[in-house]
């Protein structure tokens, strides 16, 4: 679980679970709810943009997030924000729609875009969530006072020389930025349950700006990091662990019954550190349970490193040319690895046979054999999908990375995004097709 | 007008139900949103509508009609959001973000586990953003019926919603119930929110909802025309949507129509940026509607 592919995973996730706490505080006490659910989904039509464009997903989100903040931080000035805001939204998700459907992309890859694909990081992706994180958590730390001034009493910064609304602009864009790294990772409708969630929780257990913001980012992780070994087990979509995390632990605070309206004094303070060793002791307890749940081999031990061997495999992807081509299931392209190292490909027209041999990074092909039968068509998929699994040529060699139930193999200039499809015991006998 | 008007879009069947559905959803909507927008709601009608998402998603799962998996998770969230107490302001819109997220999630797991037993992908997509292409003549009467209920419901509870809407205090001082009046209204927004969710899909249900309201309540201050152009400015939209979506199959690229939620949605919204070219009347400093969402906590 803490291995190869995975480790950028929890990686990329610390980071978007801290940026998203810290920006989270901020959104749950300007009341920019709504703005916080808003840009994240607006964003989604960027990266779907982006796809139709083939150009890198980082920058269509970067630019409609952006966009959007800004649409709706100067329309807001006009009318009525939550309008304002509701219509933004629907613009970029109408236009996400178009293109979505324009690109006559893989439904997959929507559906990862809204509800996140967090087992598919890859260690070129790290770098630049690293970087966006942290410009967005020093943007944020930085901005610490006029935007505690303009939240909390909006007169007098408006008095003391701070603009409300410039600051708010500024936080809007801010949440824009840190919204394009996380939705590639946690999805568009995530990110917002992963802003509100904790962040709401840690507020309601105390009125302190400094200790709520540093608990609504430890319940961040802790819900992070909970959802991941979760979802690793379970193989159940990340979203809806991160989205009943965050409910449950916004539950939890408020069972304590609480009212942060007070400003807080002496004799808060005592009950405050009572309240925040509670949430403390159940992130803990959370967090525990994750890492324990996670950490115990699961029966059929599906262990990252060599976890390919004895499973069927279809392949729904293929990248060739820096271009991800959906690979829909009607071609019906796969990979098997029997564990007595016999080895099995399919592409459209022709199935291929022959052995495998395991290796520290992934797998050599011994002898190949093919079916033969020839191709005259120009489907592009299934030319291409023949060129990949043509690339596991005799003595080729191949890289496999095993994240949950995803397979990603690199051979020839080929990347196969592949799914468990069950466990492959007996070999079934060569058929030609 | 054979360029706008593709000769046999009247007589397909598809396109005559897309259009029968289409008036009801938007005259709906539009009735409705004039009080979502008034009663300055419209994080709840989009937040109704992402959770129908997942009751639709659910339905999916069961393998029923998605209809009713959306007005059922709509009516649902309605109810908690009221139990949560969303009359209250102040933290309200936190509250409606945890249930939002809860469900989103929620919608997560369904369509992940409906995926897996069908095999079908392209679920998410039709859920989300719907198809009113594909919604069957049999689910047509329950459309209207649901359709009527609500907007029936509306206009007889107008007067007073809208004055528990503008100043409650005076609507109780009156003897009127306020919160049964909002709970009952919630419903009602739950259904047309349902109703869109499967003409224009869940997430984009929002468009029909707030954007002909709000460019009605820009143009006109009295209510019932605002109900009215908004109705009016719906159901243009959708129709000229669905025009043009029946067109697009001859646009490029080829052989592939356009989504009709794109057009309405962008409609919608064209219609709401012209209404910025013409200067609103304003009578008074502060309009009554500006002063409902201003009005202390």
């Amino acid at each position: 679980m803490f291995s190869g592919l995975m480790m950028n995973t929890w990686i990329a996730a610390s980071v978007v679970a801290v940026v998203a706490g810290m920006t989270g505080f901020f959104a749950v006490l300007r009341g920019s709810t709504f703005a916080a659910h808003a840009i994240p989904n607006g964003a989604f039509a960027g990266a779907a943009g982006a796809g139709l464009l083939g150009i890198n997903v980082l920058w269509g989100l970067a630019v409609f997030a952006v966009g959007g903040a800004l649409g709706i931080g100067a329309l807001g000035r006009k009318a009525r924000h939550d309008v304002v805001t509701a219509l933004t939204l629907v613009l970029m998700l109408g236009l996400g729609a178009l293109f979505v459907s324009v690109s006559s992309q893989y439904a997959e890859e929507t559906y990862s875009l809204l509800f996140g694909e967090v087992f598919g990081v890859s260690k070129g992706e790290v770098l630049p969530i690293a970087v966006l994180g942290a410009a967005a958590a020093a943007a944020i730390g930085l901005a610490f006072r006029p935007l505690m001034l303009t939240s909390a009493l909006p007169e007098v910064a408006d008095a003391g020389g701070v603009s409300t609304r410039r600051t708010e602009v500024y936080f809007l864009v801010v949440m824009a930025l840190a919204t394009s790294m996380t939705v590639p990772v946690v999805g568009a409708l995530l990110m917002f349950s992963l802003m509100i969630g904790p962040a709401a929780a840690a507020r309601a257990v105390t009125a302190r700006p400094g200790v709520a913001m540093a608990l609504s980012v430890a319940i961040a992780l802790a819900t992070v990091w909970l959802s991941i070994a979760l979802s690793y087990r379970t193989n159940w979509p990340l979203g809806f662990f991160v989205g009943v995390a965050g409910a449950v632990f916004y539950l939890a605070a408020h069972v304590r019954g609480l009212s942060p309206a007070e400003p807080p004094g002496t004799v808060r303070r005592h009950r405050d550190m009572k309240r925040i060793a509670a949430v403390a002791l159940l992130v803990l307890a959370a967090a525990g349970c994750g890492g324990a749940g996670g950490g115990a081999p699961p029966e059929p031990a599906p262990t990252a490193q060599a976890g390919f061997a004895g499973y069927e495999w279809s392949v729904v992807a293929i990248g060739h040319d820096g271009k991800r081509t959906p690979i829909p299931a009607r071609y019906s392209v796969y990979l098997q690895f029997a564990p007595d190292g016999r080895f099995g490909a399919n592409d459209p027209v022709n199935y291929h046979f022959g052995s495998y041999r395991r290796t520290g990074d992934g797998f050599t092909i011994g002898d190949i054999a093919s079916s033969l039968v020839g191709y005259a068509g120009a489907d592009p998929v299934t030319l291409l999908a023949i060129g990949a699994i043509s690339a596991f040529g005799k003595g080729a060699h191949a890289t496999a990375t095993v994240a949950g139930d995803r397979l990603t193999v690199t051979a020839g200039g080929y990347t196969l995004t592949c799914r468990r499809d069950g466990a492959q015991a007996d070999f079934p006998p060569p058929t030609p097709t | 007008m054979h360029y706008l008007l593709e000769p046999g879009l009247l007589a397909s069947g598809p396109v005559r139900t897309a259009l029968l559905t289409g008036a009801v959803v938007a005259i709906a909507s539009g009735v409705i949103g004039v009080f979502a927008v008034t009663r300055g709601q419209s994080f709840a009608g989009h937040s109704l509508a992402d959770v129908a998402a997942a009751g639709g998603a659910g339905a999916f799962l069961a393998g029923l009609n998605q209809f009713w998996g959306f007005l059922a998770a709509g009516i649902a969230a309605a109810g908690l959001m009221e139990a949560a107490g969303v009359q209250r302001r102040r933290g309200r819109d936190v509250a409606t973000g945890v249930v939002l997220g809860a469900a989103l999630g929620a919608a997560a797991l369904f369509l992940y586990l409906g995926t897996l037993r069908t095999a079908t992908t392209g679920a998410a997509f039709t859920v989300l953003f719907g198809s009113i292409f594909v919604i069957g003549p049999g689910t047509v009467p329950a459309l209207i019926a649901s359709g009527a209920v609500a907007v029936i419901a509306v206009c007889l509870l107008a007067r007073v919603l809208l004055l528990a809407s503008l100043s409650p205090d005076l609507a109780r001082a009156r003897g009127v119930n306020v919160r049964l009046v909002g709970a009952l209204y919630l419903i009602a927004l739950a259904i047309s929110v349902s109703l869109a969710a499967v003409a224009i899909g869940a997430v984009l249900s929002t468009a029909l909802l707030i954007g002909p309201a709000a460019t009605a309540l820009r143009v006109t201050r009295t209510p019932v025309r605002a109900m009215a152009g908004a109705a009016a400015i719906g159901l243009a939209a959708t129709w000229l949507g669905i025009v043009l979506a029946y067109d697009s199959y001859y646009w490029p690229p080829r052989g592939h129509g356009w989504p009709v939620s794109f057009f309405v949605v962008a409609l919608v919204l064209a219609g709401y940026l012209l209404s910025y070219a013409r200067r609103p009347r304003r009578l008074a400093p502060r309009s009554p509607h500006e002063g409902a969402e201003c009005s202390p906590a």
